[in-house]
């Protein structure tokens, strides 16, 4: 399968001469969901700013769809959507102008625009809310037009921070149907979450991050045998994820 | 009264807090030469007015003239109350005695506007000498009647729980006091007058009776604490790069054709957003105030020929040059969204399209400002060719500026 996403040796930080993330080494093929997790402070928000683009390596490299950032800033960049943990919208304009907003920065048809915009507002029960203020809105609606807006782009990869802050339980289950469609669609998603007992039904490999270093990645079945393998008993992502911190126990 | 002393030392304090706030702004401000730019209309606008003072058009409504001027600073009533949102939880349970606190707001506040009011009255006066209207004394005894009256019943709309109704009691409050300073200005009948005012007033009483009040409006004094803040660090804005919170927004509707006409395509995803920003925001608001004020400036030095017709192009440069400097101030709004560096959408298209919009805003609001000087578009070649070489030429000449502006901003 192509890979989406290639991420080799990277390290990187605010500082040059200080490093919070150290050679990061995985990679993303189309049609995976793979959940980024770690405890704050672990390098997950730098690892996908460096990922976006936002800031530059120390080392190493970052293809999206084998382009770097430097060979073609759009193509790189219309390789990918962005949900971020906390909304940031163009709070004077509408819903329904920000989905148009988004649609056109990524060169989507109209057609399939208008199309799919229904589609969205519909499946997060956000249609009377299209003439809405985003100014006005409540953070869990903030939320949901952050996601419907990266899911109109229709990239190759969706990169989404702490999708589930502030998403009602009907929301989080339109989320979760959406991404399941988008990944059998071939789309490639990272996702970075707290909540891992939610995750672990969903995602098919795991990064989890300490200190700035990935600790363990792989499958669910991968992440119980390597925390099995140091001497605990585990079943669930989260009781895998407590063994596999420094010091912590299952 | 130490529970007084308190809260009177607390409002002292954050006065000046407000005042160590924008003192550097205001060095900012008067250092760009700013101060004596204003000075300089202010000298052509007296002399403008002396020659007016001294050949009053046989037909001049002064009435009107005085109506239109007189009435906003009589009814526009500010109260700077210094208050935040955070006293919505460490203030509110005091709110019991902060009778003090808020005199002293609602005293330094009518004072300021009070003065405004009167030299507002006192410039008008010469030319409302001359008027067949002319009571004298009397018109300043109604006024001063008129202005704590103005500031009572403002301070009962802020009471109001509902916004719609809020704004419709304003304006119509506004309409009557326009109404009423109207027919002082006429001046048909005193006795007719007195009627009258004792009527509006009257009518009004009963009708701010009638409406559901809060007990201290909290909310509405901390939005407009806000609102005043935020038009003064956008002016500030304008002469230094200020960092203030995200401006107000709102939805004027009856400009979302405008917004509409934007075509769908990734080339105008810029013009879309900065359009509509321009639309939504304040600055929106003060390029609409500007082009009714100068539209009416125009118009009043065109049909009176003014230093003969001169007068109409330099009012034309200036409120355009007004203007321009408040679409200038578009690209900053979104100056550090993160979503500049993620959309696909190289820097320099991001631009080109906000050059775009901002050379479009000003030929449109040019445009605009032009069509009420249509009385010297006979006769006055010279003027007439000079106003039309700066619609065409400035637009442009203000589109290379910026484009030096955003490359400077993209290299640092």
């Amino acid at each position: 399968m192509k890979t989406v996403l290639r991420v080799e040796q990277l390290s990187g930080g605010y500082s040059p001469k200080r490093a919070i993330i150290h050679d990061l080494d995985f990679e993303i093929k189309a049609g995976e969901m793979i959940g980024l997790i770690g405890v704050n402070g672990a390098g997950k928000s730098t690892t996908i700013k460096h990922i976006l683009g936002l800031m530059t390596p120390h080392q190493g490299s970052i293809r999206i769809n084998e382009k770097t950032l430097n060979d073609d800033v759009e193509q790189y960049r219309s390789g990918y959507t962005y949900v971020p943990e906390t909304p940031i919208l163009f709070e004077e304009l509408t819903v329904e102008e920000h989905l148009r907003l988004t649609a056109m920065a990524y060169g989507v048809p109209e057609q399939q625009y208008l199309q799919q915009s229904e589609q969205l507002l519909e499946r997060f029960h956000m249609v009377k809310k299209r003439k809405a203020l985003t100014a006005h809105l409540s953070k869990g609606m903030k939320q949901k037009v952050m996601i419907m807006s990266a899911l109109l782009a229709k990239p190759s990869l969706f990169i989404i921070d702490e999708p589930f802050l502030g998403l009602d339980p009907l929301a989080i289950r339109s989320l979760l149907q959406e991404l399941m469609e988008v990944k059998q669609n071939g789309s490639a998603i990272l996702m970075s979450s707290h909540i891992l007992s939610t995750i672990e039904h969903y995602c098919d490999r795991f990064i989890m991050l300490d200190q700035g270093r990935i600790v363990a990645q792989g499958a669910l079945e991968d992440m119980l045998e390597h925390a099995n393998r140091q001497g605990h008993s585990v079943a669930h992502l989260e009781d895998a994820f407590y063994a596999l911190l420094n010091g912590g126990e299952a | 009264m130490a529970e007084q002393a308190d809260v009177i030392e607390l409002w002292h304090k954050r006065k000046q807090q407000f005042l160590k706030e924008v003192a550097p702004y205001i060095r900012y401000m008067a250092q760009s030469g700013f101060p004596a730019f204003l000075a300089l209309i202010g000298i052509v606008c007296i002399i403008q007015y002396v020659g007016l003072i001294k050949n009053v058009p046989p037909h001049l409504p002064i009435a009107w003239i005085g109506a239109i001027v007189l009435t906003p600073f009589l009814c526009y009533s500010p109260l700077r109350t210094y208050l935040k949102e955070p006293d919505l939880i460490f203030l509110m349970p005091a709110e019991h005695r902060l009778s003090p606190y808020m005199r002293l707001s609602s005293k330094r506040s009518f004072r300021n506007s009070l003065l405004l009011f009167f030299a507002v009255l006192l410039v008008f006066w010469p030319l409302y000498r001359q008027s067949d209207g002319y009571i004298g004394l009397w018109l300043v005894v109604v006024m001063l009647l008129l202005k704590p009256i103005n500031s009572y019943f403002a301070w009962q709309e802020r009471l109001l729980s509902w916004n719609n109704q809020r704004m419709l009691l304003r304006l119509l409050r506004w309409l009557l006091m326009f109404v009423l300073v109207l027919a002082w200005l006429m001046n048909a009948s005193l006795l007719v007058e007195a009627v009258l005012t004792l009527a509006v007033l009257g009518l009004l009483y009963v009708v701010y009776r009638q409406m559901r009040k809060f007990d201290f409006p909290w909310q509405r004094l901390i939005i407009e604490e806000k609102a005043m803040l935020r038009r003064l660090f956008s002016f500030f804005n304008w002469f230094i790069d200020v960092q203030s919170e995200a401006p107000a927004v709102r939805p004027r509707n009856y400009l979302a054709w405008l917004i509409r006409a934007v075509p769908y395509r990734q080339s105008a995803t810029f013009i879309y957003l900065h359009l509509i920003t321009f639309v939504r925001t304040e600055i929106g608001g003060i390029c609409i105030r500007l082009l009714l004020l100068g539209g009416l400036v125009n118009y009043l030095l065109a049909a009176n020929r003014g230093m003969d017709g001169w007068g109409v192009v330099l009012s034309y440069v200036l409120f355009g040059l007004l203007l321009s400097l408040q679409t200038g101030t578009l690209r900053k709004v979104h100056r550090y969204a993160i979503w500049k560096d993620i959309f696909p959408l190289q820097v320099q298209l991001q631009q080109q399209q906000t050059i775009t919009i901002d050379r479009l805003l000003n030929i449109v609001l040019l445009a605009l400002l032009f069509l009420p000087t249509f009385p010297i578009w006979q006769g006055y070649g010279a003027q007439l060719l000079t106003m039309l070489v700066f619609f065409m030429i400035y637009p442009f000449v203000r589109s290379k500026r910026l484009a030096a502006v955003l490359k400077k901003e993209e290299d640092e």
